[in-house]
């Protein structure tokens, strides 16, 4: 509750600050956004930390400790890409968003080759 | 005048002893009843037994160490002894419970990845949701996609199990209903049952050779194959119309399969039934009518050896019964838990609102439903062929 509240008082800060700014300096917007984002995932880390340590207790007690690795690498990348991209659409960048997903998406197909590779040992085409 | 001719001809048939009539008859009885020196059972028995795992040999408990042998006197009485013993259905049911222990230990370390990947994949499509109109739904797909590879990892490694399961169970029945012909040739040869030996042997060699060759080299096979489809499914979306195909080509192939079996078999035992029963009655009566003197006698002891021949078979019968139960038991217990681990894993992913996942589950459970039903037709269709063995008299 206390945390949702904390949430909730920055963003409302951080709302009468861009409005503020955007009436001054227009060209400091994006900057501010960013700044927005790091408070926001600097707030969120503690949550994060305690999900990804449950989920990594989830999956050393299932005994697949290898797999439930790469879905959280690949969730935080998915993460990443995502607020990265938000961040340059709102700010008038949408090419340079595409290049971001695009880079993100490669480097998740190039983080998931090890499932693929059981899957097709799994499967005997792979010995 | 005609009738009296007719009468005469009749009489004069009936008549012993008439040498050439007598001796065809009594060649034809002694075909019937002294062939029983051939039918040492011991060897194709120990052969059956052999085929089974040790703990299966073991459950078997004195039908495994029977002598099977026409030259023992006491065979007869020691199988009624043994059948009485062994056919004790709460050692079965104790089997049962115990094998659904043992694959309830061994498949759960196997399940827990499967529930997790669920868990952890509707979380993480909680995070990054795809599909909901934002810029990112690019990224939100190719998580969707890393989520569901990781969660075919886990469903192909229970389904692997479960095929190799399935395999080797089908296989194991096919080799013990084959090693079994000789024990029922032994038995029908014991009771003088000739068309029985040859017909009834033929019909089960060829019956196992077929349900071992479609299921070994077709119907495992193709559920891999159905298997692998519905995973490329959910993940692409393609292949849903040809995995729907195949599955209907393996199910008009099994009902094929199962038909011509069974009309086999069905028809194998009722026309052995009837050239035996008639045969053994031509002999009876020869015996009584051309042997001169101790013609009765003899007789009589044929009746007994036949009686003898009944429990023999019956002990061999009931014996190749077990020793099927015995193999399908734990097959099938582990095959219907997989099955349950499948269906409420999609459930799961159905509640989490994951509809490929939950797609892909439900391809997953359908293939162990398959494995499980061959598995379970192949028993039931030689166990019903032994079960029509034994109750030939």
């Amino acid at each position: 509750m206390r945390d949702a509240a904390v949430y909730c008082g920055a963003g409302l800060c951080v709302l009468f600050a861009l409005l503020t700014v955007r009436e001054v300096r227009r060209d400091w917007t994006p900057y501010l956004l960013l700044a927005a984002s790091v408070l926001f995932a600097a707030l969120t880390l503690p949550g994060v930390g305690e999900i990804v340590s449950f989920a990594r207790e989830l999956s050393a007690a299932a005994g697949d400790g290898e797999a439930a690795g790469i879905v959280l690498r690949a969730l935080g990348i998915a993460w990443l890409v995502c607020a990265a991209a938000e961040i340059c659409r709102s700010s008038g960048e949408p090419s340079l968003a595409g290049w971001i997903e695009t880079a993100g998406r490669v480097e998740l197909i190039a983080l998931s080759l090890p499932l693929l590779r059981r899957l097709l040992e799994e499967a005997g085409f792979l010995g | 005048m005609k009738r009296f001719f007719f009468l005469a001809a009749a009489l004069l048939f009936l008549l012993p002893p008439f040498p050439a009539a007598a001796e065809e008859a009594s060649a034809s009885a002694r075909e019937y009843v002294f062939t029983a020196e051939d039918a040492d059972l011991s060897p194709s028995w120990s052969a059956v037994l052999d085929a089974l795992p040790e703990e299966e040999r073991k459950e078997l408990g004195s039908l495994a160490s029977l002598p099977f042998s026409a030259d023992d006197p006491g065979t007869a009485e020691d199988a009624a002894a043994a059948l009485r013993e062994e056919t004790d259905f709460r050692r079965l049911w104790e089997k049962l419970a115990r094998a659904l222990r043992d694959a309830a230990a061994a498949l759960l370390p196997s399940a827990l990845p499967l529930f997790t990947s669920v868990l952890l994949s509707a979380a993480a499509r909680h995070a990054v949701p795809s599909g909901d109109g934002s810029g990112s739904d690019a990224m939100g797909d190719a998580l969707g996609r890393v989520l569901r590879l990781y969660q075919a990892t886990a469903v192909f490694s229970l389904a692997a199990h479960a095929l190799g399961l399935a395999k080797a169970a089908l296989s194991a029945i096919c080799r013990v209903m084959e090693l079994m012909v000789p024990v029922m040739e032994g038995t029908a040869l014991f009771g003088g049952a000739l068309t029985e030996k040859t017909v009834a042997a033929a019909g089960m060699a060829l019956a196992a050779t077929l349900v071992n060759e479609v299921s070994a080299c077709v119907l495992v096979p193709v559920v891999g194959l159905l298997l692998g489809l519905t995973a490329a499914e959910s993940a692409c979306g393609m292949f849903g119309g040809l995995a729907e195909a195949l599955k209907k080509l393996l199910l008009r192939l099994w009902q094929a399969v199962t038909l011509v079996v069974s009309f086999m078999l069905g028809a194998q035992t009722v026309i052995t039934r009837a050239a035996d029963s008639l045969g053994a009655r031509a002999a009876k009566l020869a015996l009584s009518s051309f042997i001169p003197v101790a013609g009765n006698a003899v007789s009589e002891a044929f009746s007994a050896l036949r009686s003898g021949a009944v429990l023999l078979k019956s002990a061999a019968g009931v014996g190749g019964m077990l020793a099927l139960l015995l193999l399908l038991i734990p097959a099938l217990v582990p095959l219907g838990l997989i099955r349950l681990i499948f269906a409420f894993a999609r459930f799961a992913a159905d509640a989490l609102g994951l509809k490929e996942s939950a797609h892909m589950l439900g391809g997953a459970e359908g293939a162990a439903e398959f494995l499980s039903g061959f598995t379970l037709y192949a028993g039931i269709l030689f166990f019903l062929a032994l079960a029509a063995f034994v109750s030939g008299r």
